[in-house]
């Protein structure tokens, strides 16, 4: 049972993944974003990580998506109808990514990773105290990193960054 | 066996991002691109937890590569927006000075 339901997410996150790959159009990429995403948060939980399930869904699928569509709606020029993007550079980069996973499915067809089992008992407890411990100072660092670029992006994204002139002394 | 699979997909997620990202011209279309490669990496974390000694180091790298990746979207795309009202355009091909003037 759990082995199928993960063969069946990473099929859908496999598939919307492809679907990106091809389309041109910037709202359909973001719309398979988001479910590669939801994918991608259901084997976290599979794999017993229930609050990087959560925190995926919520920072990624609740944040950055609704971050995403509001850019596109706000710099593509909707009213003709079209979100197209351009390509360039269509034979050197997907050749040496495919270059890349083959040598990647090769390290791993060599080199088979076998399934350890044992279950942590409690994990989300661990998680926080661990955070609230061993990891205190990378934790406090990066909740002030996070205040600083918010503010950062609301001043660069704000109006009045553009319209402030260069003012003669 | 299905661990195998699941490597496979994230390797698949960074190639498949990483072509999205160099050959896409529009600039949201680079910061998906990117945001695929990084979601890539936080699968391969998240399935050598398991493998550790310590199950909860990849869980806690995750947490932080997704904290790391909003920062970097929400200065991304407010560059983006920025760039539009000078430029007129999220084409990088066509941005080619800093000032626009």
């Amino acid at each position: 049972m759990n082995s199928l339901l993960m063969i069946i997410f990473s099929a859908l996150a496999a598939l919307a993944v492809t679907f990106m790959l091809f389309t041109r159009n910037i709202m359909y990429a973001a719309f398979g974003l988001v479910t590669t995403l939801i994918s991608l948060a259901a084997i976290y939980v599979l794999f017993s990580a229930e609050f990087v399930a959560v925190a995926q869904l919520m920072i990624y699928v609740g944040g950055i998506i609704v971050l995403l569509l509001f850019a596109i709606m706000l710099t593509q020029k909707t009213g003709l109808g079209v979100l197209k993007s351009g390509t360039a550079r269509l034979f050197m980069a997907p050749l040496l990514s495919a270059v890349l996973l083959v040598l990647l499915g090769v390290l791993l067809w060599e080199f088979p990773v076998n399934t350890r089992t044992g279950e942590v008992s409690d994990p989300i407890r661990g998680l926080g105290v661990r955070l609230l411990s061993e990891h205190l100072i990378s934790m406090e660092l990066i909740a002030v990193l996070l205040l600083v670029v918010l503010i950062g992006a609301a001043t660069i994204a704000g109006k009045f960054y553009i319209t402030s002139k260069r003012r003669v002394p | 066996m299905s661990m195998n699979i699941l490597l496979l997909l994230g390797a698949y997620m960074f190639c498949a991002g990483l072509v999205i990202a160099i050959t896409r011209k529009n600039a949201i279309m680079v910061l998906i691109g990117i945001e695929l490669m990084l979601n890539a990496s936080n699968l391969n974390f998240i399935i050598f937890s398991g493998q550790a000694d310590n199950r909860l180091d990849g869980q806690l790298f995750t947490l932080f590569v997704i904290v790391l990746a909003a920062a970097e979207a929400a200065v991304g795309l407010a560059i983006i927006v920025q760039m539009y009202r000078k430029f007129k355009t999220t084409e990088l091909d066509r941005v080619t000075k800093l000032n626009n003037e």
